[in-house]
C-alpha cells in the first residue's frame, strides 16, 4: 500500500521552482484522490508525502522557512489554543495555516457584537454562536489535514490537566491574570511549554514559558488587588490590531518550539507600544 | 539624587496630572523605593504592572540609588 501510495505521488507530482529549489508538489486535488484510493486521513498522506521528499503545494511557501522536516514536525504537533477571543481566533487561523496537525481549542462564550471589532471569526452571521465551534469550522475549511477539538468550556482547576495532556505547547489567549496563572502552574505540572500573550490598547506583551522557566510570577502586578485580575485594558479597550500581533508572535513561538529552530522568547518578557514603538525586554 | 525614569505611554497619560514625558530625569530624596516613585508620579497602582530597574526586574520595594534607571509597565491582560 504504501509502496503504490509513494508510486503514485510520483506520478502524479509536478515540479515548482521556490526560493532557488525545485520541489515535487501535490496540489490539492491530487493529494484529495490519493487520500480517497489509499484510503488515507489528508494529514496522514502529507506526511507520508514530506518524509518522501514531495510537498504539499499548500505548505510551499513554508518549506524555505521551516524546511520539510519543520512542517511534518508541524504536521504531528498538537497546540492547545486558550481563549478563542481576540488573540485565539487569529491565533488559530496561523495554526492552521502552518500545517498543525492538532489544533484544540478551549472557550465556553458565544460571539457578540463587541467581539466584531478584532475577533477573527466573528461575524455579523456569526452573533450567539458558540466560538469554539464556530472557529472549528472555518479551520477545517482552510486545512482539511488539522483535526481540531473543540471545548466549549472554560479551563479550571477541574479540567485544565486534561485540556493540556498530549499538547507540545499551550497558546495563552486568556483575558484574565488569574486564569493565566492556573494554566501556568498546570503546564508547569504537566511538562507543556505555555506561550504567554496579552494586549490592552496598542499595547502587546508575550513570553514564553517552558516547564521551569521564571514565568509569570515574575510580574511585579499587585496580583489579587484588582478582583478578578484585569489589567489596563480595561480603560484602553481591545483594539483590532493587538491581539493579531500578539497572536502572530504566539504562533511564531510555537513553531519555534515545535520545529526547534530559531530562538523562543525564554526567560524575558517582550514589551511592545505600537502607539509610540516602544520596544523592552526584561529579564526574568 | 536623579534618577532616569520611563513610563509606558498608556501609563503616563492616566497619571495625575498625567506626564507630559515619558523618558524624563527625574529628582527624588534619598532612600526612596519604587513604590513611592510610583506615588510620587501619581500613576495609578492598580495598573502598575512590571518594573524594571536597570534593565532587571524588580520589586517595589527596592530603595533607588543615584543614577537608576527606572521604566515602569502597566499590567495587562486582555486577549
Amino acid at each position: 500500500m504504501r509502496e503504490g501510495t509513494i508510486e503514485a505521488m510520483h506520478e502524479s507530482s509536478h515540479e515548482v521552482s521556490e526560493a532557488g529549489r525545485a520541489y515535487r508538489c501535490l496540489s490539492l486535488e491530487t493529494q484529495k484522490e490519493l487520500a480517497r484510493r489509499f484510503e488515507m486521513a489528508p494529514r496522514e498522506l502529507s506526511i507520508l508525502a514530506l518524509e518522501n521528499g514531495f510537498v504539499p503545494l499548500r505548505y510551499l511557501k513554508n518549506i524555505g522557512t521551516i524546511g520539510t522536516a519543520g512542517q511534518t514536525a508541524l504536521l504531528k504537533s498538537k497546540v492547545l489554543v486558550v481563549g478563542a477571543g481576540g488573540i485565539g481566533g487569529n491565533a488559530s487561523e496561523l495554526l492552521a495555516r502552518m500545517g498543525v496537525g492538532t489544533i484544540a481549542l478551549a472557550d465556553p462564550d458565544v460571539f457578540e457584537e463587541s467581539n466584531l471589532n478584532r475577533q477573527n471569526f466573528a461575524t455579523e452571521a456569526s452573533l450567539g454562536l458558540a466560538k469554539v465551534e464556530l472557529s472549528a469550522e472555518r479551520l477545517r475549511e482552510i486545512n482539511s489535514d488539522v483535526t481540531v477539538e473543540a471545548h466549549r468550556l472554560a479551563a479550571v482547576s477541574s479540567n485544565v490537566a486534561g485540556l493540556i495532556e498530549g499538547a507540545d505547547a499551550v497558546i495563552d489567549a486568556l483575558d484574565n491574570i488569574d486564569d493565566r496563572l492556573l494554566l501556568q502552574e498546570a503546564c508547569r505540572k504537566g511538562g507543556v511549554v505555555m506561550i504567554h500573550g496579552a494586549i490592552a490598547g496598542s499595547f502587546v506583551q508575550a513570553m514564553t514559558i517552558f516547564p521551569g522557566d521564571p514565568g509569570l510570577e515574575c510580574l511585579s502586578a499587585p496580583l489579587g488587588e484588582r478582583g478578578k485580575s484585569r489589567g489596563i485594558e480595561t480603560e484602553t479597550g481591545n483594539p483590532a490590531t493587538s491581539p493579531a500581533l500578539a497572536a502572530v508572535i504566539q504562533v511564531q513561538e510555537a513553531v519555534k518550539v515545535i520545529t526547534g529552530k530559531g530562538a523562543a522568547l525564554r526567560g524575558r518578557m517582550l514589551y511592545l507600544d505600537l502607539e509610540d514603538w516602544a520596544f523592552d525586554f526584561i529579564e526574568l | 539624587m536623579e534618577i532616569k525614569v520611563e513610563v509606558a505611554t498608556i501609563l503616563a497619560g492616566r497619571a495625575v496630572p498625567p506626564l507630559e514625558a515619558t523618558e524624563f530625569d527625574f529628582a527624588v530624596d534619598g532612600g526612596t523605593d519604587v513604590k513611592a516613585l510610583i506615588e510620587k508620579l501619581g500613576l495609578p497602582q492598580k495598573f502598575v504592572g512590571s518594573l524594571i530597574v536597570n534593565k532587571r526586574r524588580s520589586s517595589r520595594e527596592r530603595v533607588l540609588e543615584d543614577g537608576d534607571s527606572v521604566a515602569i509597565m502597566p499590567a495587562i491582560s486582555g486577549g
